[in-house]
């Protein structure tokens, strides 16, 4: 059914794009929170999770109550999800795409009754031999497994015996579980409180060391640092550090902890330190290139400028970014990290093309101004005053006619003009068309 | 082999093309001739901090410093912008070439981590020019940054209130004085003095203008005699400033930097 044939039919209807990577990512995130009732998880998609349930009666009480608390765990989560428990991962996936929750199997003989009124769909076949055992009239597992198996080897294929087997227990199933990923991280305690600042920077270059042996065993490096400093009475101190390109450099993570951590106090001390890196990005060998090196390095020290910039002057270090805009104010922004080579929106380049002023205030000042002729709302300024300096115009250029974003809610309209006054200095003042009041806006100085 | 042979030739040909720009690239130019005349050796030295000293009274002179910052970054480098109060208005870099995306802004407040920041920004050979405005400065702060841009191989452009005994203290390679000139219509004037310098047009006024529609600069020779002509005429203060110059422009070979602030504190 079309889209458009749905939404005749349902006027409610939602519909999303159907995203099968971030689909997969949650699903494979959903497993890792799985990790906590069963260090085996095996996440395969679109939508199948396995658990290894071996050996979890000990800790769960019994088999059933580990079911139990995985079915409860995953409704507060508000997922809908089927949990079955069997010896086999194909029994179990049988059991929970079909519904069939109320049972409990534990022992390989007790999987043929079970999956005896099940459709043959339930062992994970290809569509073709579904359709052709549909089309035979086996629709039960029990009606499948009264064929004799050559015959079915014959007409199926090896694949449908290896799939009767894995449910039943009778050939091995591997399953390629997640790989358990400790976070990063190291920490340190002191016997007493350490008020030496060499000292704690000794222990941070401890801690750095440890932290850069393990980003550099997985290939990755940290994108974020974040340090926390116990104090024996006060609340922990923390300090996180963003990097703009991933690192393990021990020697540079400490140049920029250092930067961060110029101000730090330790009164009473510190009884232990603890790093972690919650960010971290792929890092491999790094290429160096033989013409353009020196652009290269330029860039990377850009980057490391940043961070440290940042490190100490956190949101004052910004990056410029155009927006596409038509009131002035709102036609430039800055932004936390550079993005990277981001083309300017195409209206903007017109936008360019007007002059504008280097220099724009804030917040635009009211000034007082003398208008020819006088008393009228749409005059041309003649003098300003503004902060007590009065200003006579020798050439002024506009109105330039700037509408407010209605569909906002911002109906005032501003009327720019461009002045130069008689010592040299150009401003660009406005009057709101609505109320005829002046602002002062930019200085071209 | 002659493949490989070709290409080795012509990375070498790279290479060395790469290595000549590099090494002419101590001084830059910022395309305006009279001005680039006005400067030490015709042209502005990286890896230097330049001074744009202006009368108190007036506005900053920042599309002068702008005009510097653009010769000094090229195509690729960043420009790190000191902007405490939010003021620098992005679009107005762009038209003048520099893309936004390339300007870093430093907008810390106080004013020793403002002096950080820029030190930072001057030691990184990945920015071209840093601009900042500079209220006060102590002779160790002037010479860190001096020293800092030495290390960065960029220019620094400090615009600092022309007050007599305050900005007496610097370590910059020149020192302007700048003031809004009369325009007109279409142009926007600047009077430019270098009032140190070494090797310089020192003393000798000129004047910077930019065409508002095609956004070219050029620069022309401002007559001191004229008193018309003489952007300073009007200004006591400014006049009062060029004459405690003077004894610089007329002992050139002294070749110290002690001169100018002594005369300064003297005037007054």
């Amino acid at each position: 059914m079309a889209l458009a044939e749905a939404r005749a039919r349902h006027a409610a209807l939602l519909d999303f794009p159907l995203t099968s990577d971030a689909d997969d990512r949650s699903l494979e995130a959903l497993g890792r929170w799985l990790m906590r009732f069963s260090p085996a998880v095996c996440v395969q998609p679109p939508r199948s999770i396995f658990l290894e349930a071996t050996g979890m009666e000990r800790l769960f009480g019994s088999v059933k109550n580990f079911r139990d608390r995985v079915t409860d765990a995953l409704a507060a989560l508000h997922i809908i999800a089927s949990v079955a428990i069997a010896p086999t991962p194909g029994a179990a996936w049988a059991l929970a795409a079909f519904g069939q929750t109320q049972w409990v199997l534990q022992q390989k003989n007790e999987i043929q009754p079970a999956l005896a009124l099940l459709p043959p769909d339930a062992l994970r076949l290809d569509e073709k031999p579904l359709r052709l055992l549909a089309s035979l009239g086996v629709k039960t597992i029990a009606a499948l497994l009264r064929l004799s198996r050559k015959d079915l080897a014959v007409r199926f294929g090896a694949e449908i015996l290896l799939r009767i087997d894995q449910a039943l227990g009778s050939a091995p199933e591997p399953l390629t579980y997640l790989v358990h990923r400790a976070p990063i991280a190291a920490s340190l305690e002191f016997e007493s409180a350490v008020e030496s600042l060499d000292a704690i920077w000794l222990a941070v270059q401890t801690l750095l060391g440890g932290i850069a042996a393990q980003l550099a065993e997985r290939g990755l490096g940290a994108r974020a640092l974040n340090l926390t400093f116990n104090q024996p009475y006060g609340l922990p101190v923390h300090k996180q550090l963003q990097l703009a390109r991933p690192s393990r450099d021990e020697k540079a993570m400490f140049k920029l902890l250092c930067c961060a951590l110029e101000n730090l106090q330790a009164r009473e001390g510190f009884i232990s330190i603890a790093l972690a890196v919650p960010v971290t990005q792929r890092l491999d060998g790094q290429q160096t290139s033989l013409v353009n090196a020196e652009e290269e390095r330029d860039a990377e020290a850009l980057d490391h400028l940043i961070e440290r910039l940042r490190a100490r002057l956190n949101d004052d270090v910004q990056w410029g970014e155009l927006v596409e805009s038509n009131l002035p104010e709102l036609a430039c922004r800055t932004v936390n990290y550079a993005p990277a080579g981001r083309a300017i929106p195409s209206a903007l380049r017109s936008a360019i093309d007007v002059l504008r002023p280097l220099r724009l205030l804030p917040q635009p000042r009211p000034l007082k101004v003398i208008v020819m002729p006088s008393q009228s709302r749409d005059g041309h300024p003649v003098s300003f005053t503004d902060n007590g300096h009065v200003h006579r115009l020798e050439h002024i250029r506009g109105p330039e006619r700037i509408t407010g974003q209605w569909w906002n809610g911002r109906l005032k309209i501003r009327d720019y003009f461009d002045v130069l006054d008689a010592v040299g200095s150009r401003y660009w003042i406005f009057r709101v068309a609505q109320t005829g009041r002046w602002f002062l806006h930019g200085i071209f100085q | 082999m002659m493949w490989i042979a070709r290409e080795k030739h012509e990375l070498q040909q790279a290479l060395a093309q790469r290595y000549k720009v590099r090494g002419s690239l101590k001084a830059f130019r910022t395309g305006v001739r009279v001005l680039d005349e006005a400067a030490p050796e015709g042209g502005f030295q990286r890896g230097a901090v330049h001074e744009l000293l202006w009368p108190g009274a007036e506005d900053v002179p920042a599309s002068v410093a702008m005009i510097l910052a653009v010769g000094a970054c090229g195509k690729a480098g960043a420009l790190a912008w000191g902007d405490p109060r939010g003021e620098l208005y992005l679009p107005a870099l762009t038209a003048m070439g520099v893309r936004a995306e390339r300007v870093v802004v430093l907008r810390a407040g106080k004013r020793l981590e403002q002096l950080w920041a820029m030190a930072e920004c001057l030691r990184c050979p990945g920015v071209g020019a840093t601009v900042g405005i500079v209220e006060k400065l102590n002779q160790i702060e002037a010479r860190r940054l001096q020293l800092a841009a030495e290390k960065g191989g960029g220019i620094g452009i400090l615009m600092r209130p022309h007050v007599p005994g305050i900005s007496g203290i610097y370590a910059a390679a020149t020192r302007w004085l700048v003031q809004a000139a009369r325009g007109d219509q279409q142009t926007q004037r600047w009077s430019l003095q270098l009032l140190h310098g070494h090797g310089g047009q020192v003393g000798k006024v000129l004047l910077l203008e930019v065409n508002r529609e095609t956004r070219q600069c050029s620069a022309t020779h401002a007559n001191v005699h004229n008193p018309s002509a003489h952007p300073f005429a009007a200004s006591g203060a400014a006049s009062r400033a060029i004459a405690s110059l003077l004894p610089v422009h007329s002992s050139p070979t002294l070749g110290d930097r002690s001169p100018v602030p002594a005369a300064a504190r003297a005037s007054a």
